[in-house]
């Protein structure tokens, strides 16, 4: 009697000291990757921030262009907008897919305004407008890297998730679902987009 | 204020405890031994085996012998495995209490203000700044510190305490959980903590077989194997009530341990802030508070004596961890009224909501000018305007931008490379950011580069103690990518010079233990077990002095009581000089007050401490994991 019940105890003391650990270790990694999407959400916020000053700025020159500027902060607006849903509801697929779609939309946007500001050489001269381009470039560098940071983090966190017996605890304990990279669907116009040509 | 006197008290604190603990679980043992022996022989559940009338002779030694191993071991299993888990840095304590990194470069003016205020106590600490965490949803006012070393440290304040407190208040509590860290305290802690886990998981694994024995017996109620459940449940309550005598000893060790530690640490606040109106009005404010230092977390009650006030109701005086509010205020305001502050909630978010713009502004200002004021360390300093003093070179305007770069991952890198920059291998350090492939990294470093040409020597250590932190949300691979750069870019000219090793040191020192696990325990108990290392680095330091490097290098031997001969000078480039500093690491800590001790008797031994001496003596002193504030290395000076 003694015996087994001594390595009935000792059997369920490890068993639940490694589950604990496993569930802890998942714990820590979920912490990071939402800690490095606090980041980009920083400098997209801060990037969000500085488009209507741009649209602001460019406005007096771009009488004529109203549709393409228009389209720029509607796209804004929407980007916003599902990065405040991201913030809400927390990193699920759905959200993630939504917030790269619209970036993706304004990175288009912003793509024609630049072709469009092409024409106008006193609006590329102004040094209001070299200024905020100057932000914006240093803004889109610390997202792409922010991004690449997050991406990492999330896939440490589904490897470890995926792994087993990870998994099983993983499953049993509410981390049930992968995390969603973010990958913006057309990252060459996103790169493009705040980089505005004034020489 | 003796930071190592204390280290050294809490080493000895540790052993006192490892005694307590010892003691502690020999009578759980006894009282579990005699509690089965009541079991079986009442119960008679092993045939008549045992006689069923109960006595005490009739404990048989072989079910004792193995009980007490099996409880031996699975108590020492839980410590060991809490004592891995906690020994792994503040950030797995702080997770456990479900505390949030506060985001770095955050909009939320208080929570932007508490960041700030934990960089200004570090840089007078004059150590790395620690990660901050917010535990969310408490109202109560509380703050805790976690980590063994202060490399791997964690600050964390309750929302009550970040929202309730003004920014002097603020700074006394912060000032305070400093100064655990300095004292060695989270080290006892955490033993503290993982021990404790140990004697009350006797009661937790009781409670887990009590139900289920009843959820089995309510399964199969006519079943024939009620006896053996019957004897399950009898066995989960005795190891319940057990495990709650277990849970009255533990509470008396953390309260004997932890009560003194909270005046020390009241004090050592005043001296970091220079304002003890600060921590006596964030204590009276406490118990004006209606939350007053509760914790909610469901763990908080194990961690007790880790946090700045007590956390849960103060039933028994006896279990306390932290002294009462009233006598910690006398002792740092003998002239107290008796009255606290009342503070209507809420009121604070008002007014700081109004001026979210100035108050963030003014942060930065007063963080710019702690920038400046812990560097300035001079004896014949005649308090000239810090902020003034700089401005000349580098104007507030861009201290804030750079400041706010160092919040942020690309710019803390950015900062770190532009350290190292250098116009006459400019092209080559340039070639290899680009190979690196970091977006939009080389232009941050060009600009800042040059601009950081301009900056006064002494603050670079504090602005590398302030990107620290940051690198910390790199992840593993971008944190290894940029090391390889970090490398690349020192040699870039062909030849590491002693500045550029101070910097790779930092930040290896700081940031492998956060990214790669490493430990490492004192081995070295004499100092003439490491002469030879002794030597080297007291004649690196002496050549960089102005006067007569033999004289100055006698001096610091002197300090030392050792009889030591100046290596010649082919023996003390950087590379054996890295080589000695880390072997010096090995010592014991008394000892590392003694090193840093001569260290700063050489560079001060022709009169006067340059920009490089400090920088070097400080970045010694945070490989030796041995943060020197800056009110010790003044007392150093003056007390030649």
């Amino acid at each position: 009697m003694s015996t087994t019940l001594i390595i009935l105890i000792s059997t369920i003391a490890i068993l639940l000291i490694w589950g604990i650990a496993i569930y802890n270790q998942l714990v820590a990694l979920s912490n990071r990757y939402q800690n490095a999407f606090a980041q980009i959400e920083v400098q997209l916020k801060r990037r969000y921030d500085l488009i209507p000053n741009l649209v602001e700025s460019a406005k007096g020159y771009l009488s004529h262009e109203r549709e393409t500027l228009e389209a720029v902060v509607e796209a804004r607006n929407e980007a916003a907008s599902a990065l405040k849903a991201v913030g809400d509801s927390g990193i699920d697929s759905g959200s993630i897919k939504n917030l790269a779609g619209a970036e993706s939309a304004l990175g288009a946007a912003m793509g024609k305004l630049n072709v469009v500001m092409e024409a106008y050489p006193d609006l590329k001269a102004s040094e209001n407008m070299q200024q905020l381009s100057e932000e914006l470039t240093s803004t889109e560098n610390r997202v792409a890297f922010a991004r690449q940071g997050f991406n990492d983090a999330v896939m440490s966190y589904n490897t470890y998730r995926q792994s087993f017996p990870n998994m099983i605890i993983g499953n049993a304990f509410g981390h049930r679902e992968d995390a969603a990279l973010l990958e913006f669907a057309d990252s060459a116009a996103i790169q493009d987009a705040p980089k505005i040509n004034f020489s | 204020m003796d930071f190592f006197r204390e280290q050294e008290v809490a080493r000895r604190n540790t052993r006192l405890l490892t005694a307590l603990f010892i003691g502690a679980v020999a009578l759980l043992i006894g009282a579990i031994n005699l509690f089965l022996a009541y079991v079986l022989t009442s119960s008679g559940a092993l045939d008549g085996e045992y006689s069923t009338a109960f006595q005490l002779g009739h404990l048989d030694i072989g079910v004792t012998l193995v009980v007490s191993i099996s409880l031996i071991v699975v108590i020492g299993a839980v410590v060991l495995y809490n004592w891995i888990r906690f020994s792994q840095g503040g950030l797995s304590v702080a997770e456990a209490l479900g505390a949030r990194p506060a985001v770095s470069n955050t909009e939320d003016p208080h929570e932007r203000r508490a960041q700030n205020i934990v960089q200004e106590i570090a840089l007078a600490a004059n150590m790395p700044v620690p990660p901050l965490y917010i535990l969310d949803e408490e109202p109560g006012i509380n703050a805790f510190a976690a980590g063994i070393s202060p490399g791997d440290a964690v600050i964390a304040i309750t929302q009550g305490a970040m929202t309730q407190l003004t920014r002097d208040e603020l700074q006394g509590v912060v000032g305070h959980e400093f100064s655990h860290i300095l004292n060695g305290d989270m080290r006892l802690s955490i033993r503290l903590m993982a021990m404790l886990r140990g004697i009350t998981f006797i009661g937790d694994m009781g409670a887990v077989f009590m139900r289920s024995a009843v959820s089995h017996r309510a399964r199969r109620s006519s079943n024939s194997s009620t006896s053996n459940t019957f004897g399950l449940l009898l066995i989960g309550l005795g190891l319940y009530l057990v495990g709650l005598l277990g849970g009255v000893m533990a509470g008396l060790i953390k309260s004997a341990i932890s009560k003194q530690k909270e005046y020390l640490a009241d004090a050592s606040s005043v001296q970091f802030t220079r304002n003890p109106n600060g921590i006596s009005d964030a204590l009276k404010v406490i118990g004006g508070h209606t939350p007053g230092t509760l914790v909610e977390s469901a763990r908080a009650e194990e961690m007790s004596h880790l946090f700045f006030g007590q956390v849960k109701h103060r039933l028994w005086l006896m279990f306390a961890t932290h002294p009462p509010l009233e006598k910690r205020i006398r002792r740092v305001d003998p002239q107290w009224n008796g009255e606290f502050i009342t503070r209507a909630q809420n009121h604070q978010d008002a007014e700081s909501r109004s001026n979210l713009e100035t108050g963030i502004s003014q942060a930065q200002r007063s963080l710019t000018a702690a920038l400046a004021i812990a560097t300035e360390l001079r004896p014949e300093a005649n308090f000239p305007n810090p902020l003034e003093a700089s401005s000349t070179q580098i104007n507030d305007k861009l201290a804030a931008d750079i400041i706010e770069d160092a919040r942020e991952p690309l710019g803390a890198m950015s900062l770190l490379l532009a350290l190292l920059w250098q116009e006459a291998s400019s092209q080559t350090q340039r070639t290899a950011i680009h190979k690196s492939d970091i977006t939009g990294l080389e232009v941050l470093v060009a600009r800042r580069g040059t601009q950081l040409q301009a900056m006064k020597p002494e603050l670079r250590l504090p602005l590398i103690e302030l990107c620290l932190p940051t690198l910390k949300t790199l992840s593993a691979p971008q944190y290894q990518t940029f090391k390889r750069l970090l490398i690349e870019v020192v040699k870039a000219d062909g030849k590491v010079d002693l500045f550029e090793w101070c910097l790779y040191q930092l930040v290896r020192h700081y940031l492998d233990a956060h990214f790669v696990k490493r430990s490492s325990r004192p081995q070295h108990a004499q100092l003439k077990d490491v002469g030879s290392s002794l030597a080297v680095a007291l004649g690196t330091l002496a050549q960089l002095s102005h006067g007569n490097t033999e004289a100055a290098f006698q001096a610091g031997a002197r300090v030392l009581n050792l009889p030591l001969a100046l290596p010649a000078t082919e023996a003390m480039g950087v590379l054996p000089f890295g080589k000695a500093v880390e072997q010096l690491a090995n010592c014991y800590p008394l000892l590392k007050v003694t090193i840093l001790k001569a260290l700063a008797e050489v560079a001060a031994q022709d009169g006067h401490l340059s920009p490089r001496e400090l920088t070097l003596i400080k970045a010694i002193g945070a490989v030796m994991d041995c943060p020197l504030p800056n009110q010790m290395l003044q007392d150093t000076l003056q007390s030649r």
